[in-house]
C-alpha cells in the first residue's frame, strides 16, 4: 500500500529571505520568529502515479499571512504526474504559526516541499496509539534556540518540532535510528535505546549550515519608499576581510562611498564633503561614528540590526544635510540570555543580554581600547612625546525593550563613547614644541522611543531623548577647543494607509540644545593667496566664546502612491529651520519613482532639493561670515535593478548633483556693523558630482558570499581656494574609479566552521596640489608654500588585498571564534598623503600601512 | 551648535596616531643641512618700531630699523667673494587697512621678479629704506660671504676701477606722517600695532653679476641698472624668497609691555667649549665623535629675555608671559642630529664630519627678534 509522506524542507534560515522576498510590500527587517506548521496537511497520492509506483518531490513557494493563512501557493520545482496539483491544493489547506519579523507577526514567503514516497501499508490499527516513548527537543549549536518546524524521523515515524524545538513520537521499543533535517541546519543522525514502558528524553543540538537570524544587515541606499533598496547580511559581514568585524566600516565598501584617507575615518559619499553626510544611531544624531579616525565605530556591530545607508537621495523623513545618511538600527535585545566577549589587537567587548520578564529585554555592552597599555609597555623613545594619557576609547551601550502589549513597544537606549589623548614636549617641527597635544571628545545619548500601532494600517512613533559632549582639544599655544553642549532631540513620525494604493507618512524631527558653551582660540585663517603671519597665531591669538541655546528641526510629510501594481510614486516635502548664530531656514520637495518591469526588473529614480547649514565656526565673526546662508544641491538619480538568479543581482545608478551656494574662502573685504571687515567667507561656491555605481551581489546561500561594488564618481567645485580653510573642502574628493571585490566561502569539507574572505580594492588617487615654491619666513624658520589652489596632480592609485579566515568551533552551550586577518597582502605602499622637504622643493608619499596581520578571538555563549 | 572643530581635529589626531603607528613616512635631508644657496635669518635691529607720532621718550621705539640677513651656502667653508645677493623689499599697510599688501600675495611670491619692475628708482635713491603706504619699497642691498651679508659696492662704470657706488645699505624707516594714533579710538591696531613686511629676494651670485654692464651717469641709475640685473638673473640662478614681519606698535600697547628687543648670543659651545667666529683658522675637532652643542649666551638667561603682554585679535588682554627662545643649527657637513632646541642648557647633537665645514646658530625670541653667530671648523682625526 501507498503511504505518503509529506516533507516540510524550508521555513528557510534566516532573516534575509523573507526580508528579501517581501522587500516589494514590506519593510526589510530580520526574521525573529519563523512560521511553524500548526496544522499539517497531507497531499491526495494521485491514483494514477501510484498505479504506476512513481514517486516525486513537489518544491512550492507560500506565501504567509501575519495570522498564519497560506494566501498564496506557487510551485517552483515541479514533479508532474499530478503531484503538482496535489501538492497545491495540499499546501493552502496548511496552516502555521504567525512569522515575526523585528518581533512583530508579519507576512512572509517561504520555501515548502511535498515529497511523494510509496511506503508498506501500516498494519490496520488494532487499538488506541500509545503514548509517545521518544521524546526531545532540538536546539541550535551555540545559541541554544529551539529550532522549529524541524523534521524528526524515528523508526519509520516522523514529525515536526514546534516553536519551542520539542517534539514526541511513539516509536518501536529497541534501539532506534533518529534523524533530524532542517533547511538550515546540518542533518543529525543518533541511535536512541528505546524500552518498554519508559519514556526516552533526548536534546538534540543541530549545527547550524546558513544564515543566523537577528543578524546585522547593511542596507546601501535603503529606505522604506526609497526607489532603491540593497540589503546584505551582517553575519557574513563579521568576516569580511579588512573591516574587523565592524558593521559600520563595512558602508565604506559600498558603492557610492570613496575610498577615505588613510586613518580619516571620513565617509566621503558621492564626492561630497565628508560633513555633507549625516550619522545617526536609531534617528539620533551622533558627533562621530568612528573613534581616532575611523578605528572602529563608536557602537557595538553585536546589537546594530541593521545600518541604514543612502548615498542620496533619501527620503524626507531626514534632512539637513546635501550628501548620504547613515543611521544605525539598532535590534531589540534580550531575544535568549546571551553573552560574549571579543577580544582583538587593539580593543576588547563584552556583551550580555537577556530577558527577564516575558516582555522586556535588556542589553548592555562595553568596549574598551587597550592601545594605550600597549604603548605604555613599549619602552620610550628618547626624543619622542611624553604619554601622559595613552590613546585609548571607552564605549558603552545599554539597551531595554518593553512589549507593553501587542500594540505597543517601547524602547530606552543608553549610549556613549569616550576618546582620550594628551602628549607632552611635542616636536611637531615647528619653531617652539607644543607643551601639549590633546584631544578627547566625550559623549552620551540617551533616547526613549514609543511605538504605537493604531492598526495595521496606522503606526505612530514618538521619540525623546537628550545627551551630552565634550570636547577638549589643544595644540599647544596654537589652538584650543572647550565645548560643553548638551541636546535634546525629538521625533514624531505617524504613517497611516489611507487607501491600499496610498500610504502617507507625515512628522517632525527637532534637536534643540538649551545649552551649549563653546569657547576656541586659534589662529587667524590665511585670506585666500596670501602668506600668513603665523607668529601672530601664538601672539595675537582669536578667542571665540559662547554660551546660547539652539536648535534646529524640521517636519515632512510624503505620499507613498501605488496606481498600479508595479508603479510606485513618492512625492515628499520637508521644511527646516536652524537657528544657531543665525537663523536659516529652507524648504525642500523630493520625489522618487519605482517602475516594477516583471518579476525580475525595476527600473527607478528619483530627484531632490537638499539644504545644511554651514558648519557653526563658519558662521563667527572670528574665523567665518555670520552673513552665510545655507548649503544646497539638487540631487538627481536613475537606476535599474535586475536579479539574475537565485542569488545573483545586479544594481545600476546614475547619480549627479548640482552643488550651489556652499560657503568658500574669501579674500574680500566687506562693511559690516559700519566697519570694513575681511570676509573671510562667502556663500558662493559651485560644484557638481555625477557618476555610476554599479553593485553586483551574490546573496548568501550558506556557503558563498560577496559583492562587486565599482563607482565611478567625478566631482568638482567651480572655484579654488589657496587660502587656509576650516575644512578640506571641495574637488580633493574626487576620487574617479573605486572597485571593491569582498567575498566569503565557507570551507567545512576542509575543517567544519572554516571559513575564508578577501576584500580587493582597487581606486584612483586623490586629487591634490603639487607645491613648487615657496617663501622663507624668517620669523618662524619655516617655509610656507605658494598655493594656487588649483588641485593639479593625482595621488597615483591604490590597491590592496585583505585576506582573512575564521574558524568557529560550536559547542551545545557555546561557541568559539577565531580569525587571522592579513591586511594589504601584497605589502604594497599604497601614497597615501603627499610629503614636502622642509623647503618644498622634494616631493614623496606617506604610505599607508604594509602587510599587518592581526588576530582575534571571541566567545560566546 | 556642534563643534565641526571636532571633525577635524578627530581626523587629524586619529591620522597622526595611524600614521606614528603604522604609516611609513619619507626620509628627506633635514633643514639643518645647508646643501645650497639658503637663507637662515633677518635681523631687524630694531625688530619692532614706532612711529614718531604715536609716541615718545626713552621706552618709545625708533621709526626706523636696519635689517641684516644671515645667509647659508656650503661654499662658504672657505673663505672667499661674496657668493649670495641679497635685495630687500619692502611693504606698508596704510593704518587701519586690512587688505593685504602686495609682499604677501601669492601671485606677486611666486615670481617676485615682477616687483623689482615696481621700484620707484628714483624714490630708492632719494630716499632708501623709507616706506611708502600701499606702495614696494626698495630696502637696500647686501652682499654676503662666510663672514655674513654686508652692503656692497658696485662699478658705476665696469672700465673705471674708481666708480665704485655704495649700494644703499638694508634698512626700512616708516613713511613721514605715518601715525597709528589718528585711528578711531578703539580701533584693534591702536594696541595690537600693524605689521610692515619686509621681502628679501637672495639670490646666488656675487656684486660684479649685478653690476652695470654699461657706464652709468650717476649712483641712481647704477641702482637701477643692478636692480634690473637681479630681476634678469633671477629665473636662472639659484634663489630664494624670504620675508620678515617688522612689527610697528601701537599707541595704546601698554607701557609695562616693552617694545621688543632682538635676543643675543655669544658664541656656539662644542663639547663644552666656545668656537670661534670664521676666520682663517678653523676650529679642530674630532671627525665621527657625537659631541655637544649649546648657545653660549652672554649673561643669565632669566635676565636676558624679555616680559610681554599678549592680546587677543579683539584687543583684549590675555595674559603677561615670559619670552622662550629657540635655537635653530645649521652646518655644511658633518651630522646634526637636531634642527632645534628649546632651550639654553638643550644641546643639539653633532657628529662632525673630516674635513672644513661651517655652522650657524640663530636665536628667535618668537616674537619677530632673532640674533645669530658662526663657526667654522675643521674635521681632522
Amino acid at each position: 500500500m501507498a503511504r505518503l509522506s509529506p516533507i516540510l524542507v524550508a521555513l528557510l534560515c534566516a532573516g534575509a529571505l523573507p526580508a528579501r522576498t517581501a522587500a516589494a510590500e514590506e519593510p526589510a527587517g530580520v526574521l525573529t520568529r519563523a512560521p511553524a506548521v500548526v496544522a499539517p496537511a497531507e497531499p491526495e497520492y494521485p491514483p494514477e502515479a501510484k498505479a504506476q509506483g512513481r514517486t516525486g518531490t513537489v518544491t512550492l513557494e507560500l506565501e504567509i499571512s501575519a495570522s498564519g493563512e497560506v494566501t498564496d501557493a506557487v510551485v517552483t520545482g515541479p514533479a508532474g504526474h499530478g503531484f503538482d496539483e496535489a501538492a497545491l491544493a495540499a499546501a493552502r489547506k496548511l496552516r502555521f504559526s504567525p512569522a515575526e519579523i523585528d518581533g512583530k507577526p508579519s507576512a512572509v514567503r517561504i520555501e515548502y516541499r511535498f515529497d511523494f514516497v510509496l511506503r508498506e501499508a501500516p498494519p490496520p490499527a488494532v487499538a488506541a496509539p500509545p503514548p509517545p516513548n521518544l521524546r526531545g527537543r532540538v536546539l541550535e549549536r551555540g545559541t541554544r534556540l529551539p529550532i522549529a518546524a524541524a523534521l524528526v524521523q524515528a523508526g519509520g515515524r516522523s514529525t515536526y518540532t514546534d516553536r519551542e524545538g520539542r517534539f514526541a513520537l511513539t516509536v518501536p521499543v529497541g534501539e532506534v535510528k533518529v534523524s533530524v533535517s532542517d533547511a538550515a541546519h546540518a542533518r543529525f543522525e543518533a541511535t536512541e535505546s528505546v524500552y518498554v514502558d519508559q519514556l526516552t528524553e533526548v536534546t538534540y543540538w543541530l549545527r547550524r549550515t546558513a544564515l543566523a537570524e537577528n543578524e546585522t544587515v547593511v542596507t546601501g541606499k535603503k529606505e522604506r519608499r526609497e526607489v532603491s533598496h540593497q540589503a546584505i547580511a551582517a553575519g557574513e559581514i563579521r568576516r569580511i576581510a579588512g573591516v574587523s568585524g565592524d558593521t559600520v566600516k563595512v558602508v565604506q565598501n559600498l558603492p557610492g562611498v570613496a575610498r577615505p584617507p588613510f586613518g580619516s575615518g571620513q565617509l566621503v559619499v558621492r564626492g561630497g564633503n565628508p560633513r555633507d553626510t549625516r550619522v545617526y544611531v536609531d534617528g539620533v544624531q551622533v558627533p562621530a561614528i568612528f573613534h581616532f579616525g575611523g578605528l572602529t565605530s563608536i557602537y557595538s556591530s553585536e546589537l546594530v540590526k541593521e545600518v541604514e545607508f543612502q548615498a542620496g537621495n533619501f527620503g524626507v523623513t531626514s534632512g539637513r544635510a546635501i550628501g548620504g545618511r547613515v543611521n544605525l538600527v539598532t535590534r531589540d535585545p534580550g531575544d535568549r540570555t546571551h553573552a560574549l566577549a571579543d577580544l582583538n589587537l587593539y580593543q576588547g567587548t563584552a556583551l550580555w543580554e537577556g530577558r527577564p520578564g516575558d516582555d522586556l529585554g535588556l542589553a548592555v555592552a562595553v568596549r574598551r581600547s587597550y592601545v594605550d597599555a600597549i604603548l605604555s609597555s613599549a619602552p620610550e623613545q628618547e626624543d619622542g612625546p611624553g604619554v601622559s594619557v595613552a590613546p585609548r576609547f571607552y564605549d558603552l551601550q545599554a539597551k531595554a525593550a518593553w512589549k507593553l502589549g501587542a500594540a505597543d513597544t517601547l524602547r530606552f537606549d543608553l549610549f556613549g563613547s569616550d576618546d582620550q589623548m594628551v602628549l607632552t614636549d611635542v616636536d611637531a617641527g615647528q619653531l617652539s614644541r607644543f607643551d601639549e597635544l590633546k584631544f578627547g571628545n566625550t559623549f552620551f545619548k540617551g533616547n526613549l522611543r514609543h511605538e504605537h500601532r493604531f492598526s495595521e494600517e496606522s503606526r505612530l512613533l514618538l521619540a525623546a531623548g537628550g545627551g551630552w559632549q565634550e570636547v577638549t582639544a589643544r595644540v599647544g599655544d596654537l589652538f584650543t577647543e572647550t565645548d560643553r553642549i548638551w541636546s535634546t532631540t525629538w521625533r514624531a513620525e505617524l504613517r497611516q494607509r489611507i487607501a491600499p494604493w496610498l500610504e502617507i507618512v507625515a512628522g517632525g524631527d527637532a534637536e534643540w540644545h538649551p545649552r551649549a558653551e563653546v569657547s576656541v582660540t586659534a589662529g587667524t585663517l590665511n585670506a585666500p593667496g596670501q602668506v600668513g603671519n603665523d607668529t601672530n597665531d601664538q601672539l595675537t591669538p582669536n578667542r571665540f566664546h559662547v554660551t546660547r541655546s539652539g536648535y534646529e528641526a524640521g517636519v515632512f510629510a510624503e505620499a507613498a502612491i501605488q496606481p498600479v501594481r508595479w508603479l510606485r510614486l513618492v512625492p515628499g516635502v520637508r521644511a527646516d529651520v536652524h537657528h544657531s548664530l543665525r537663523t536659516l531656514s529652507w524648504v525642500d520637495p523630493r520625489f522618487a519613482a519605482r517602475v516594477e518591469l516583471g518579476a525580475n526588473t525595476a527600473v527607478k529614480g528619483g530627484v531632490g532639493l537638499y539644504h545644511q547649514a554651514p558648519p557653526l565656526a563658519y558662521l563667527t565673526e572670528e574665523w567665518g561670515n555670520p552673513a552665510l546662508r545655507e548649503e544646497g544641491a539638487w540631487q538627481y538619480s536613475v537606476g535599474l535593478e535586475r536579479k539574475l538568479g537565485a542569488h545573483l543581482s545586479l544594481d545600476v545608478e546614475l547619480y549627479a548633483k548640482r552643488l550651489f551656494r556652499l560657503a568658500i574662502p574669501s579674500a574680500a573685504l566687506i562693511e559690516r556693523d559700519g566697519q570694513e571687515v575681511p570676509e573671510k567667507f562667502r556663500s558662493a561656491g559651485s560644484g557638481t558630482a555625477y557618476g555610476a555605481e554599479l553593485l553586483l551581489r551574490y546573496d548568501p546561500d550558506g556557503r558563498y558570499f560577496g559583492w562587486i561594488a565599482y563607482s565611478l564618481s567625478r566631482t568638482r567645485r567651480d572655484q579654488s581656494s589657496s587660502g587656509d580653510t576650516l575644512q578640506e573642502e571641495g574637488s580633493a574628493y574626487d576620487q574617479p574609479h573605486n572597485l571593491v571585490a569582498v567575498g566569503t566561502v565557507e570551507l567545512p569539507e576542509l575543517w567544519e566552521g572554516l571559513s575564508a574572505g578577501f576584500r580587493l580594492r582597487f581606486t584612483s588617487g586623490n586629487p591634490y596640489e603639487r607645491y613648487r615654491t615657496a617663501v622663507y619666513d624668517a620669523d618662524t624658520d619655516q617655509y610656507q608654500p605658494i598655493s594656487t589652489g588649483r588641485l593639479d596632480s593625482r595621488a597615483p592609485p591604490f590597491f590592496q588585498l585583505d585576506l582573512r579566515v575564521d574558524k568557529k568551533w560550536t559547542f551545545p552551550l557555546w561557541s568559539l571564534s577565531t580569525y587571522l586577518e592579513v591586511q594589504n597582502a601584497t605589502n604594497r605602499q599604497n601614497p597615501e598623503f603627499p610629503a614636502y622637504n622642509f623647503d618644498y622643493s622634494k616631493q614623496d608619499w606617506v604610505s599607508g600601512v604594509g602587510f599587518f596581520p592581526a588576530f582575534g578571538v571571541r566567545a560566546e555563549y | 551648535m556642534r563643534s565641526h572643530a571636532t571633525a577635524t581635529l578627530s581626523t587629524i589626531l586619529g591620522l597622526g596616531l595611524a600614521l606614528t603607528l603604522a604609516a611609513c613616512a619619507p626620509t628627506f635631508d633635514g633643514p639643518q643641512e645647508v646643501k645650497g644657496l639658503r637663507l637662515l635669518a633677518v635681523q631687524a635691529e630694531p625688530p619692532e618700531l614706532g612711529a614718531a607720532a604715536d609716541g615718545d621718550g626713552a621706552g618709545w621705539p625708533a621709526a626706523a630699523s636696519s635689517l641684516r640677513s644671515l645667509v647659508g651656502h656650503p661654499g662658504f667653508v672657505a673663505d672667499g667673494p661674496p657668493r649670495a645677493i641679497v635685495l630687500h623689499l619692502s611693504c606698508t599697510p596704510a593704518p587701519g587697512d586690512l587688505q593685504a599688501p602686495l609682499c604677501t600675495q601669492f601671485a606677486q611670491l611666486t615670481d617676485p621678479s615682477g616687483l623689482v619692475e615696481e621700484i620707484d628708482t628714483a624714490g630708492a635713491c632719494a630716499a632708501p629704506g623709507r616706506g611708502a603706504v600701499n606702495a614696494i619699497t626698495f630696502s637696500g642691498l647686501e652682499a654676503c660671504d662666510r663672514s655674513g651679508c654686508v652692503p656692497f659696492s658696485v662699478r658705476r662704470d665696469p672700465d673705471d676701477a674708481g666708480s665704485t657706488v655704495a649700494l644703499p645699505a638694508p634698512g626700512y624707516t616708516l613713511p613721514d606722517g605715518f601715525a597709528l594714533s589718528s585711528l578711531p579710538a578703539g580701533h584693534v591696531q591702536r594696541v595690537l600695532g600693524l605689521d610692515v613686511v619686509d621681502l628679501q629676494l637672495v639670490l646666488e651670485a656675487a656684486p660684479d653679476d649685478v653690476a652695470p654692464a654699461t657706464a652709468m651717469p650717476d649712483a641712481c641709475t647704477t641702482l637701477g641698472a643692478v636692480l634690473k640685473r637681479i630681476g634678469g638673473l633671477w629665473e636662472t640662478r639659484p634663489h630664494v624668497v624670504g620675508l620678515k614681519w617688522l612689527h610697528v606698535r601701537g599707541p595704546d600697547m601698554p607701557a609695562e609691555s616693552a617694545p621688543n628687543a632682538n635676543p643675543v648670543v655669544s658664541a656656539i659651545s662644542f663639547a663644552g667649549a666656545p668656537l670661534p667666529p670664521p676666520g682663517p683658522s678653523p676650529a679642530a675637532v674630532t671627525p665621527g665623535e657625537e659631541r655637544d652643542l649649546l648657545p653660549v649666551l652672554p649673561g643669565e638667561f632669566a635676565a636676558l629675555r624679555q616680559r610681554y603682554q599678549r592680546f587677543d585679535t579683539s584687543a583684549r588682554y590675555v595674559d603677561t608671559r615670559d619670552e622662550e627662545w629657540t635655537y635653530s643649527w645649521f652646518t655644511t657637513a658633518g651630522e646634526l642630529k637636531d634642527a632645534r632646541t628649546y632651550s639654553w642648557d638643550d644641546a643639539a647633537k653633532f657628529e662632525p664630519a673630516a674635513g672644513a665645514a661651517m655652522l650657524w646658530l640663530v636665536v628667535r625670541d618668537l616674537r619677530g627678534g632673532s640674533a645669530w653667530t658662526a663657526a667654522a671648523i675643521e674635521g681632522a682625526p
